[in-house]
């Protein structure tokens, strides 16, 4: 388990992984999947992720730019799309509570939350210098504000723009995942879909949400588009002086990376995989079955009557069950039997 | 995910093969008509001197406007086109919209002039004929013009389909009825397709929010009659949704 762990490698945070993007890609491409998203039938409601870096600058000026992207961002959004999610990532106890209120209340005014709306934060690890305690701690603290959602994250297998980060052996961060997720069943925090554990039964956010980032270095997702906000403060703050999306970089998917993301958002999220369908819309051949049939001996899928479903363990590691759909990793396992090729993948990261 | 039994995709994205000097593209709006009348190659390269493919058209091109000369119809060979206006107020009003196979310009004729804009929704290939010309050659072919009235009588019914004062499901129901027609009438899938036009789109054209667009496909999917996926439709029950569109299409 800990050779298939140390085999992932960085991705962004929605899968599948979106193997290169481009810095022609910008403020008049963001808004135009802003507008496909609202364009479906159906469109699909809105997770608000804000970023806080480590270092903003002034808080206060921080803040007055996340409240000109609010502004810049949100009447591109079609007012019946529900945010059914806002999410801290970074380092949001920087801004403290009088200005990430100011935050919350200009999203409230801005977008059309839902009642319901889950506040959730995003806990990373796996970085020098964590270690397991210093996880309990902060994963503690975290609990103690009862947000509705923690999203857990290897800070290792997060695409990181330009900043070299040292990682925690594979095996050690393996361990404090696991350690972890049992540390927050423990706190009452339930594993709902990908890195999200949910308090209680408040969990019922859908997983299909399109994201809008805001912030540096954020990521948003929707339309069929993906992109990341500027990771530099002051590259960041030179687009929005300018009234501009502040989009360092993006990608528009293609038809076949849609419906491998529609099929694997359906397995992670627990719905489970039908075995014919996933040989049409995934693989050539029956490598990646192959390779999720390994993984049952490791207790994290089980394969029954023509369906794959994740186990609870498997929905928590899931970027191990994702890995094996990876294209690169599929060419390279057919042809060594199995085993996920990680030269093969890294040569596919260009952020 | 909308596949069909041989797991390729079934959505109807089409691009029409390219016709020769004596066949037609495999989309065109006469082909049929004129090959089961049993006109020769010889009489058919008659017609085929009209043909001029034009395109691509890119998403958001326009591809006449209104007030334009006219002197030319144009069958679309691949693709989806909006028709619209614009009102006084600047606000769009959404005429109707075009598939693979079908005609656009027919409602020109009279002044000779185009009475409404027509976008490319997505990539967009035509095959445009002259319009004078052809009405010279329909008088010596008689399928010719038969074929010509029938498209256009085509085109008035659908401009009058939704005139009546319908419920909103009555109106979606129908136009997801009338989109499947028109997709089997080329030979393609009834049942599963794209609908390439956005809901903003789709809600003008039927005189309806955009909300309740979407609020109607909502409760057709939690009633099983259909499945809903971006903008990918599968229609599960069409005797249902038939049930609820019979008032508007009195058939």
């Amino acid at each position: 388990m800990a050779e298939r762990y140390a085999s992932l490698v960085p991705q962004c945070l929605t899968y599948p992984e979106v193997p290169e993007l481009f810095d022609t890609f910008g403020d008049r491409d963001y808004r135009y999947h802003i507008e496909r998203g609202n364009a479906e039938l159906i469109p699909r409601p809105i997770s608000i992720s804000l970023h806080v870096p480590e270092d903003p600058g002034s808080n206060e000026h921080y803040t007055e730019q996340l409240l000109r992207e609010i502004e810049l961002v949100a009447p591109l959004v079609d007012r019946d799309r529900d945010v059914v999610r806002v999410r801290w990532t970074g380092t949001p106890g920087r801004l403290g509570a009088q200005l990430s209120e100011r935050v919350l209340d200009s999203i409230a005014r801005h977008f059309h939350v839902t009642a319901g709306a889950e506040v959730s934060c995003r806990v990373t690890f796996g970085l020098v210098p964590h270690s397991w305690e210093s996880l309990r701690a902060t994963l503690h603290s975290a609990c103690d504000a009862h947000p509705d959602s923690i999203d857990l994250v290897d800070g290792a297998l997060l695409r990181t723009s330009g900043t070299p980060v040292q990682a925690l052996d594979a095996a050690v961060r393996l361990s404090m995942l696991e350690r972890a997720a049992s540390l927050l069943a423990d706190l009452g925090y339930a594993h709902a879909c990908k890195d999200r554990f949910v308090l209680g039964d408040s969990g019922d956010a859908p997983c299909d949400a399109d994201q809008v980032g805001l912030g540096t270095g954020s990521i948003s997702c929707t339309g069929g588009g993906v992109c990341h906000n500027f990771a530099d403060v002051r590259e960041w703050q030179s687009a929005l002086d300018r009234q501009r999306l502040p989009v360092a970089r993006g990608r528009s998917l293609t038809r076949l990376e849609h419906r491998r993301a529609e099929l694997l958002r359906a397995f992670l999220c627990g719905a489970g995989i039908d075995v014919t369908t996933t040989k049409q819309t995934l693989c050539d051949d029956d490598s990646c079955l192959e390779k999720l049939r390994h993984l049952e001996n490791c207790g994290l899928v089980s394969v029954d009557a023509g369906r794959v479903c994740a186990s609870s363990r498997g929905r928590y590691l899931w970027r191990i069950l994702a890995q094996c759909f990876d294209p690169d990793s599929n060419h390279s396992a057919h042809a060594e039997g199995g085993a996920p090729d990680v030269e093969g993948r890294q040569r596919g990261i260009r952020t | 995910m909308l596949k069909d039994v041989s797991g390729e995709s079934v959505l109807n994205s089409i691009a029409a093969d390219d016709g020769d000097e004596l066949n037609f593209c495999s989309t065109c709006a006469f082909s049929s008509a004129c090959l089961e009348h049993g006109y020769d190659k010889s009489r058919l390269t008659d017609l085929h001197v009209l043909v001029e493919h034009v395109g691509p058209y890119h998403e958001g091109q326009h591809i006449f406007r209104e007030g334009d000369s006219f002197n030319a119809i144009a069958a679309i060979r691949a693709g989806t086109v909006k028709t619209y206006v614009t009102d006084l107020e600047g606000r769009e009003q959404v005429l109707g919209f075009f598939l693979p196979g079908e005609l656009i310009g027919l409602n020109a004729i009279s002044s000779s002039r185009y009475p409404c804009n027509a976008v490319a929704l997505e990539t967009v290939l035509l095959c445009r004929f002259s319009f004078p010309k052809m009405a010279v050659l329909a008088a010596r072919m008689p399928m010719l013009q038969e074929q010509l009235f029938r498209l256009l009588s085509q085109d008035i019914g659908k401009a009058s389909l939704l005139a009546g004062d319908f419920t909103a499901e009555e109106r979606m129901a129908a136009f997801l009825l009338v989109i499947s027609r028109r997709y089997a009438d080329r030979g393609l899938s009834p049942t599963r397709f794209r609908l390439t036009m956005a809901r903003t789109d789709i809600a003008n054209y039927l005189r309806l929010a955009a909300e309740t667009v979407s609020r109607i496909l909502k409760r057709f999917q939690e009633q099983g009659l259909i499945r809903v996926e971006r903008r990918d439709i599968e229609l599960v029950d069409a005797g249902h949704l038939h049930d609820i569109a019979c008032n508007v299409l009195r058939d």
